[in-house]
């Protein structure tokens, strides 16, 4: 037998908390099915997402490529601004799985790639320079499409330490002074090209945590 | 202090719940945590959304978002908070306010931050990312009541409110509990909502909660489908503020790709869940109308009316779209994204159909606990606190 942190079944078990009865010991096979019922809404609580889209017709574009040969050749898509994803933090410290669907192709012959990446929160809003390669907060994704198509990864932070919290003190209103630590990432996406003339689009961002309880 | 975005599950199999064997008083003491986390849970109002929508003086943004039925706490100002994240890039000094309806029809202007495009690296270049926190109005003694989307939406006006023009980026709202839930302080006492868990404690009875009112650990257990209806949904799986203007007679898209939605699994045999649509659209003129439409991969789709300029703005609708599948790797059922096709259109009129915005996200079930009268009975008749002769068992007889 397993330990489990998440929900056995995968789903609510309807009627168990029916078998409770005033005054009446409570059967430990019952007791297992409620405490799965809790497990599974707090799978399923996790879900939060972020998401970016343009209007009919059009696109956001990487204006400037880099060379492929640059020691750096990843460079922010123009227009597209991070994205704030709130985190669930999961029984191991790690992050709730991020999602990722990213609807992009080049302008031209070539091999586009963009890189999703996942930063604590910055105030400043500026950037830094482009992700690392081998992150384990950061997936890419490629395509020789000169058209539209759907691109998925899958990322996650493996143990969000406080620097991916964000301290969010008194609100106005209120006289106490008490904070709450929410964990933020911020979602960017870069990209490069193997031909400058062939410019990195996008269509749409999507992020969306995931538990994946199976 | 922890972060109220941790998960407090309940082990089970090895060193856990396991069938057959006594329930813990350990175990007994998690599932009151879990419990009263899913009760305090944050939530997503208006999931971050990018928007590159141009500001004017004075061009607010009217949006539509849904809450938590709350989190029955009595005063709720004290642990909750409204988080705005924005990502703007201003060309000029400006400001820019949020102004909340409440469920009573009043609103509160609450100005953000001022802006100066000096401020921003490189004279624009850069957007500035902010953030504004803020409780659901004027702090107070009585509990504040949001408004699911599902029974009439609350809207929020975002915009700038003096001089200088500017580019919203993009914009989102999360609402989460300003305390995490302690033993003690905010798990059940003096009608707070949650459930006394000081009561769960390693090698104490589990009483029934006939010798604690409304909150031993029957009550909790009874009311876990409330929490799975009403608490702990996805508030918000989306928004957009696309300002999509058209004169067409034909729908036209309003995205170049939609959005996807994904709502939460129940029951075992669901395959779909209801998800709660909402827009805000008009027509530039009294005679002018429209429609608009949402159709989804999965097969779903809802067409509805945009009234004429004296006419609500305010659209709200429902679409049965796919749950989530926990089996599969990312969550997807079928190996699909649900995606949102959205389209708008004029039926009568010659002038412009503008939508706005739009939202969704999953609605609270038909009926509701109603929180105020919740609120009102917790006032009424607060949590009885066990006697003494209690405390350490039953009452002897």
């Amino acid at each position: 037998m397993s330990t489990r942190y998440t929900s056995e079944r995968l789903y609510y078990v309807r009627g168990a908390t029916d078998e409770l009865g005033g005054n009446l010991p409570m059967d430990a096979g019952a007791a297992r099915d409620v405490v799965n019922n809790l497990n599974h809404l707090q799978d399923m609580q996790v879900g939060f997402g972020a998401q970016c889209g343009v209007a009919s017709g059009s696109y956001l574009e990487q204006s400037t490529v880099k060379n492929a040969s640059d020691a750096d050749p990843f460079s922010p898509i123009d227009k597209l601004p991070p994205m704030f994803l709130w985190l669930h933090q999961q029984q191991d410290g790690s992050s709730s799985r991020i999602v990722v669907r990213l609807v992009g192709y080049a302008s031209a012959a070539g091999t586009v790639t963009f890189r999703i990446a996942l930063r604590p929160f910055d105030r400043t809003g500026t950037r830094t320079g482009s992700p690392g390669t081998g992150d384990a907060t950061s997936a890419d994704v490629s395509t020789s499409s000169t058209t539209a198509v759907t691109l998925s990864a899958v990322i996650y932070v493996p143990r969000l330490t406080d620097a991916w919290t964000v301290e969010l003190p008194t609100a106005d209103a209120y006289t106490n002074t008490v904070s709450v630590r929410p964990y933020v990432a911020v979602v960017e996406v870069w990209a490069k090209s193997s031909a400058t003339s062939a410019h990195p689009r996008v269509t749409m961002v999507t992020t969306r945590e995931n538990m994946n309880a199976s | 202090m922890p972060s109220p975005v941790s998960r407090r599950q309940v082990v089970v199999g090895d060193g856990g719940v396991v069938s057959a064997q006594a329930v813990s008083g350990t175990d007994w003491q998690q599932i009151g945590n879990a419990y009263n986390t899913l009760l305090a849970g944050p939530a997503a109002l208006l999931p971050f959304f990018t928007c590159a929508v141009s500001l004017s003086s004075v061009a607010d943004i009217t949006t539509l978002y849904s809450v938590q039925p709350t989190f029955v706490a009595w005063p709720r100002y004290t642990i909750l908070a409204r988080i705005w994240l924005y990502s703007i890039v201003p060309t000029g000094t400006a400001s820019i306010t949020s102004r909340f309806t409440a469920p009573d029809g009043s609103y509160s202007d609450r100005q953000w931050t001022t802006l100066s495009s000096t401020s921003i690296g490189g004279a624009g270049t850069f957007a500035q990312l902010g953030m504004h926190i803020e409780g659901p109005g004027a702090s107070g003694s009585s509990q504040v009541t949001s408004t699911p989307i599902s029974s009439g939406a609350s809207t929020v006006q975002v915009g700038l409110a003096v001089s200088g023009n500017a580019t919203l980026l993009a914009l989102g709202c999360y609402e989460i509990p300003r305390l995490s839930v302690i033993p003690g302080e905010n798990d059940g006492l003096n009608g707070d909502g949650g459930e006394e868990i000081t009561f769960l404690g390693t090698g104490m009875p589990i009483l029934d909660d006939t010798l604690q009112t409304g909150v031993g650990p029957g009550s909790m257990l009874r009311r876990l489908d409330e929490v799975r209806t009403d608490y702990a949904r996805r508030c918000g799986i989306w928004a957009g503020y696309p300002n999509k203007t058209t004169t067409s007679g034909t729908f036209v898209d309003v995205y170049q790709d939609g959005p996807a939605a994904l709502t939460r699994k129940h029951f075992r045999t669901d395959v779909t869940r209801t998800l709660q649509l909402g827009a805000y659209a008009q027509g530039s003129d009294a005679t002018t109308t429209g429609e608009i439409k949402w159709s989804f991969t999965s097969g779903a789709s809802v067409t509805a009316a945009i009234n004429g300029s004296t006419g609500s703005a305010t659209i709200i609708t429902q679409a049965e779209v796919d749950c989530e599948d926990p089996s599969s790797v990312d969550g997807r059922r079928s190996s699909r994204d649900d995606i949102a096709t959205i389209q708008i259109r004029r039926t009568a009129g010659a002038g412009n159909i503008v939508l706005y915005t739009h939202t969704a996200g999953e609605g609270s079930s038909a009926s509701p606990t109603s929180p105020a009268a919740t609120a009102a009975a917790s006032a009424a008749a607060p949590p009885k606190r066990l006697p003494p002769e209690y405390l350490f068992g039953r009452k002897k007889r």
